[in-house]
């Protein structure tokens, strides 16, 4: 049962009072907004971070964003979704400064695309509403783009649960598109993976509803005038990524095509993922392990973190195994199957590669290490996994007998120490990761504030 | 053995209040300026990592399923036989 909402428009007027008595503080406006953030009570929070907005119309980006998600926070803990729509409708009709006038459109938008899922009946009604705030977003001057980015995210989720059934390549599908890319477009600063998932997901969803409602030469045209329309370099590898998608099984040329146009364009941030995913599809095809090559090599260059990196590996490790070389595909493999703290499982794909690799080279002694340090990780007796090394070593000329002795040697192999840390408890006490050697230390990572 | 839990960023009051209401044995950590979360890498949350006494970062999983708990138990009394054998 989700709880009571308070009635948002009676408590926001109590509150109204508490600030027109309140002394102005005099205070930087961001440290007053963070102060009001602070407070114990939402409604007191909610009138506070308001306040401050209204005597002040033209606070700085960053400071209506803190705002608007103080607001929102703040709603969502006397109410969830409900009382975010219910506050956010009653602050609208107030004569608010644009930006947070159009942030605050964006947890509105968010509001009723979870109401709507979680509705028994009617969710047409909160797609129908979802849809006039996402329009007037996209219409209006000045929309955030991280604003345009979120409800374009949101309203493919709200399409996906609202019409599953339907393939017509309506407007109404077009819209987290449309939504994404002049998001897209008024981006400043460096673009990021979210926001090139968030564009190349609604191209992909509305070209995936042409593709099958009107076959994947209509589709393929779509990504023709997309392209003819001059898109920003970013847009325009999305696309390209998405013409490879639509044609790779209907028109190969044209999709290698489109794959070589994406390994110049696509060396830019936040396109890696889409390099990797079409490199991968044209191994999987068995179409051009060369351009596989250059399109994970590409990629490469761009990835973010360790285990981003062992995914892009797999692309660089396969496709050279495909080119038939071998010690290139096994660094690469290697690399891949180990990027991640923890062991992978013996049935790891990239595991699969690289003993295969191993295999085909000659080099089944590399192969008896790996597998047993996977071994040597394990929790549970694992046969089959003994099989393979017993097998491995048979191939080799070596006995079984050594099992033990090189699973428990390799124990310890390619494990790298914790980073250390100091933070403060609950208490103001501090905990440092180092001084507890000696004991075993579970940590959990579970909040991103 | 030590259980630390860590989020990261500004704290809601709301969250204080609700740890202080349910109690927590364990130990609650906050990493503001996210340092703990870059150095271990986490991108989704839960991310969990277990260490070993001799500091080593041995096993680590994303996410959170049922049954997961057993699976950290296995892994808390793995490393506490092989901390005796070494």
């Amino acid at each position: 049962m989700k709880p009571a909402v308070r009635s948002p428009l009676a408590a926001l007027a109590a509150a109204a009072a508490i600030v027109a008595l309140a002394s102005c503080s005099g205070d930087h406006i961001q440290s007053r907004i963070e102060t009001a953030a602070a407070m114990a009570d939402p409604v007191e929070r909610i009138a506070a971070v308001l306040e401050i907005a209204l005597e002040d119309p033209g606070l700085a980006s960053e400071q209506y964003e803190l705002a608007t998600s103080t607001i929102a926070n703040a709603a969502h803990e006397m109410g969830e979704a409900d009382a975010v729509v219910a506050v956010c409708d009653s602050l609208l009709v107030m004569d608010l400064p644009t930006e947070l006038r159009l942030r605050l459109m964006g947890e509105l938008h968010m509001g009723l695309v979870i109401q709507g899922y979680y509705a028994e009946q009617g969710k047409e009604g909160f797609l129908a509403r979802s849809d006039r705030v996402a329009r007037d977003l996209l219409e209006a001057k000045g929309s955030p783009a991280e604003v345009l980015m979120q409800v374009a995210g949101f309203h493919m989720y709200a399409l996906d649960f609202t019409d599953p059934v339907e393939i017509v390549a309506t407007r109404q599908h077009w819209l987290p598109y449309e939504l994404a890319a002049r998001g897209f477009a008024c981006k400043d600063g460096p673009v990021e993976r979210s926001d090139t998932a968030v564009l190349s997901g609604s191209l992909g969803a509305v070209l995936s509803h042409v593709s099958e409602a009107f076959g994947a030469g209509r589709a393929i045209a779509v990504t023709d005038s997309l392209l003819a329309a001059d898109p920003c370099p970013t847009a325009r590898a999305v696309i390209l990524a998405n013409r490879y998608d639509v044609a790779a099984a209907s028109d190969p040329s044209l999709a290698l095509g489109a794959a070589s146009d994406l390994v110049e364009i696509g060396r830019r941030p936040g396109l890696w993922p889409l390099l990797r995913a079409v490199s991968l599809d044209i191994l999987d095809r068995e179409l051009d392990p060369a351009l596989a090559l250059d399109l994970a090599e590409t990629a490469i260059d761009f990835v973010e973190s360790r285990s981003d990196s062992g995914s892009v590996l797999f692309a660089v490790g396969r496709s050279h195994h495909a080119l038939g070389n071998h010690e290139e595909a096994a660094l690469a493999l290697r690399r891949s199957a180990f990027a991640e703290d923890g062991m992978p499982e013996l049935t790891d794909p990239r595991v699969d590669a690289l003993l295969t690799v191993y295999d085909e080279w000659g080099r089944n002694d590399l192969a008896i290490d790996v597998v047993s340090s996977i071994l040597a990780r394990s929790l549970e007796e694992d046969e089959p996994s003994l099989a393979r090394l017993a097998a491995l070593l048979e191939s080799e000329g070596r006995s079984a007998d050594e099992m033990p002795d090189l699973i428990r040697g390799h124990r310890y192999a390619g494990v790298r120490d914790a980073p250390d840390f100091t933070l403060v408890d609950l208490n103001g006490g501090e905990f440092a990761l180092s001084e507890h050697r000696g004991q075993v230390v579970m940590v959990c990572f579970w909040g991103f504030g | 053995m030590r259980i630390v839990s860590i989020d990261a960023g500004r704290r809601p009051p709301a969250a204080l209040e609700f740890i202080r209401e349910h109690g927590a044995t364990h130990t609650l950590l906050n990493d503001p300026d996210r340092v703990a979360f870059e150095a271990y890498g986490v991108r989704g949350i839960p991310t969990t990592v277990v260490v070993d006494q001799a500091g080593r970062l041995m096993f680590r999983h994303v996410g959170f399923s049922e049954g997961m708990e057993e699976l950290f138990l296995k892994e808390i009394e793995t490393l506490l036989v092989w901390g005796e054998d070494a």
